[in-house]
């Protein structure tokens, strides 16, 4: 491409730095923002007024600072759940099963112990979620280090059948007693309290908590070296003596794990009651596909996550907002992860190649090199 | 008892996974991956029933969706051939995309497609798409193991660089094949919107294409044995929406359970397959190249 006296080249990357990937991934936002004003341009809204009401209502306002943050933890969470295991080379595709699982042991302990204290029955319910999430995700390793089956496909499935689960029992056994679509509502001992004068769970600390754990534990321990060797180098792993099977059990377990507790964040902490969507009878379990995406930005890096998923917290809380101020339909922030997603795969291109422009001098020779 | 309302009625359903499966198949055949099957399918749906609905012709809704899945399936192969992108994620993506696309633009269109953009000639209770499919399963078939392209194709998926030394253009032959899955995922849509349950709500697959994948994977990428799937997964998938059809006697389960039938038999028959012994038996011919990008050499 010629622009100018500049011409470019694409030039093979030898070393991609950190520094270059921060670069890549802040482009590729920067791309996604564009191509996601055709939204507003389907709605006849300027994209730049669009945009301002989006940032505005979720960083601006105190209500949508408050629902950003509340977000946030249940995005930070579900990011972690498919950061961890993929530090390991294993994808953790299906953080919406594991999510489900975690809502309904939260739901199910929360029903059932109405007369315990707040003290019994929250670490019950946190420890219910763990359980459930983390070993349905360990299913899922087993399987895939033990009989060689393809861990997507599996884990897609374990989706939709948590999915009809979470059906049943909220449409059957758990129903609220007046006959709406949704769950009966906990009490309140069951309820994670709020920070005092705000609609912002507690739940928030331990999100960030794990997060700054998992950060030590992968770069500070040896079982943390484990798993970024089996990461980058599964064969020299294997010969070091590293079992893949442990390593991918442990940290689909664990990663699973995060996804239950995201479920009780979001049942216990927030609603306090499971609601089934009208139009969108798959959420909250397709926000959980964020994970990946946010996961992909971050770079893995678990402290990075912290500020990638507040950011785009207040860009879904916005985008939502958008939707009763300006009508804009269901599914746009779906869309826009799904084209940040894209976006960001395809940057990933730039990992190995980079654009360099030379200037093209009178006679047309190259006399410099800007990259 | 099974009926013959019954069986027509499930060999309709799985033309559904029949017709995104063997797009699929070829084009994992030639080494790409495209985990997107779902969102392929939910584009094609929703471009066929608007354009019927708009038009009143089903004949410009096939088209049309049958173009639209050509194209995201061109973009698929954009990302995954000549970006080298990962195939996985990049197919998530595309699949989380046309999720909230077609929820957000099919919003306006919800609701049974206007009488005349319906397709109901049938045959003995069976449409013309069952006749459709099967020829389209003996094509591939018979392209894929009795002609030079079939060779080309799979050389493409099993050794690219070999195939590149034999005078091969291996980017070429993945971007014919990436398009025709494409162009099949997005006819499964069509024909899901516009012949078998002519109504738009949102995410009208439900899960289909995921299905559609794992019959690929387990078809041992061999277009018989993926056509046998697809009819055992009609099977299961029918069963679970309308379980009153066979009678259990004594059973007397919530509908949700039979919903989830079909799930937990892939998993099941997924499991079995990959095991070492199963897979020796039958010959897995699994793509050696599958799902990795081809860098020629610089």
């Amino acid at each position: 491409m010629k622009i100018g006296s500049y011409q470019s080249s694409i030039e093979k990357r030898i070393v991609c730095t950190s520094l270059d990937a921060i670069k890549i991934a802040v482009l590729s936002i920067v791309l996604t923002f564009i191509l996601f004003s055709l939204f507003f341009w389907l709605e006849g809204i300027s994209p730049v007024t669009g945009y301002f009401q989006m940032f505005s209502y979720a960083f601006g306002t105190s209500t949508g600072i408050e629902l950003t943050i509340r977000r946030m933890g249940f995005m930070l969470l579900v990011t972690l759940a498919f950061i961890f295991p993929q530090r390991a080379g294993v994808l953790n595709i299906g953080a919406t099963g594991q999510l489900y699982a975690g809502m309904l042991a939260a739901i199910g302990i929360g029903l059932w112990g109405k007369s315990l204290g707040s003290w019994t029955l929250m670490p019950l319910m946190v420890a219910g979620a763990i359980l459930s999430g983390g070993f349905l995700s360990a299913f899922v390793a087993y399987l895939r280090a033990k009989m060689n089956v393809n861990e997507i496909v599996v884990a897609l499935m374990l989706n939709s059948i948590m999915f009809y689960l979470v059906k049943y029992l909220i449409e059957g056994p758990w129903m609220d007693p007046s006959g709406r679509p949704e769950s009966a509502q906990l009490v309140k001992a069951a309820r994670i309290p709020m920070i005092p004068g705000t609609s912002v769970p507690y739940s928030i600390f331990l999100a960030i908590a794990i997060a700054v754990v998992l950060y030590f534990v992968l770069s500070k321990t040896s079982f943390g070296y484990e798993i970024r060797l089996t990461g980058a180098n599964p064969a020299c792993a294997r010969y070091a003596g590293v079992s893949f099977l442990k390593i991918a059990l442990l940290t689909m377990f664990i990663g699973g794990a995060i996804a239950g507790i995201a479920g009780v964040h979001q049942t216990a902490g927030i609603r306090g009651v499971y609601r089934i969507h009208r139009y969108f009878a798959l959420y909250p379990g397709t926000w959980a596909y964020y994970g990946i995406v946010f996961g992909l930005i971050s770079l893995s890096n678990p402290l990075a996550a912290i500020f990638v998923t507040f950011f785009f917290s207040g860009m879904q809380v916005g985008t939502q907002a958008l939707q009763s101020r300006l009508g804009m339909g269901y599914g746009a922030d779906l869309a826009f992860v799904g084209i940040l997603m894209i976006v960001l795969v395809s940057g990933q291109y730039f990992y190995h190649k980079k654009i360099v422009w030379h200037k093209i001098g009178k006679r047309g020779r190259t006399e410099g090199t800007y990259k | 008892m099974i009926t013959w309302e019954f069986s027509v009625a499930f060999i309709q359903a799985s033309m559904i996974f029949l017709l995104a499966a063997i797009g699929e198949l070829v084009n994992q055949r030639s080494g790409v991956l495209n985990v997107g099957l779902e969102g392929l399918m939910l584009v094609g749906a929703l471009t066929a029933f608007a354009i019927a609905e708009k038009t009143g012709s089903p004949w410009l809704g096939f088209a049309g969706g049958m173009l639209s899945g050509g194209l995201i399936g061109l973009l698929h192969g954009f990302l995954s051939i000549s970006l080298k992108a990962d195939q996985t994620v990049s197919g998530m993506g595309m699949w989380i995309l046309a999720l909230g696309m077609t929820t957000y633009l099919g919003q306006p269109l919800s609701g049974p497609l206007r009488a005349d953009g319906r397709l109901e000639s049938v045959m003995a209770g069976l449409t013309p798409m069952f006749f459709i499919g099967v020829i389209i399963v003996i094509c591939v078939w018979f392209g894929l193991f009795r002609t030079k392209y079939g060779l080309w194709i799979r050389s493409a998926g099993e050794d690219p660089s070999v195939a590149v030394v034999s005078g091969l253009n291996v980017t070429r032959i993945r971007y014919i094949c990436v398009v025709f899955g494409g162009v099949m995922g997005g006819l499964a849509g069509a024909y899901l919107t516009l012949v078998y349950n002519p109504v738009w709500s949102p995410n009208p697959t439900m899960g289909r294409g995921w299905i559609a994948l794992a019959i690929v994977f387990f078809s041992m990428w061999r277009p018989e044995i993926l056509l046998l799937g697809s009819f055992l997964f009609g099977f299961l998938w029918h069963l679970a929406i309308s379980p009153s059809a066979l009678q259990f006697q004594g059973i007397n389960l919530s509908y949700h359970f039979y919903r989830m039938i079909p799930f937990i038999a892939t998993i099941v028959v997924l499991t079995v397959i990959s095991s070492k012994k199963i897979s020796r038996i039958i010959g897995a011919d699994k793509p050696a190249a599958l799902g990795k990008p081809y860098f020629d050499k610089e």
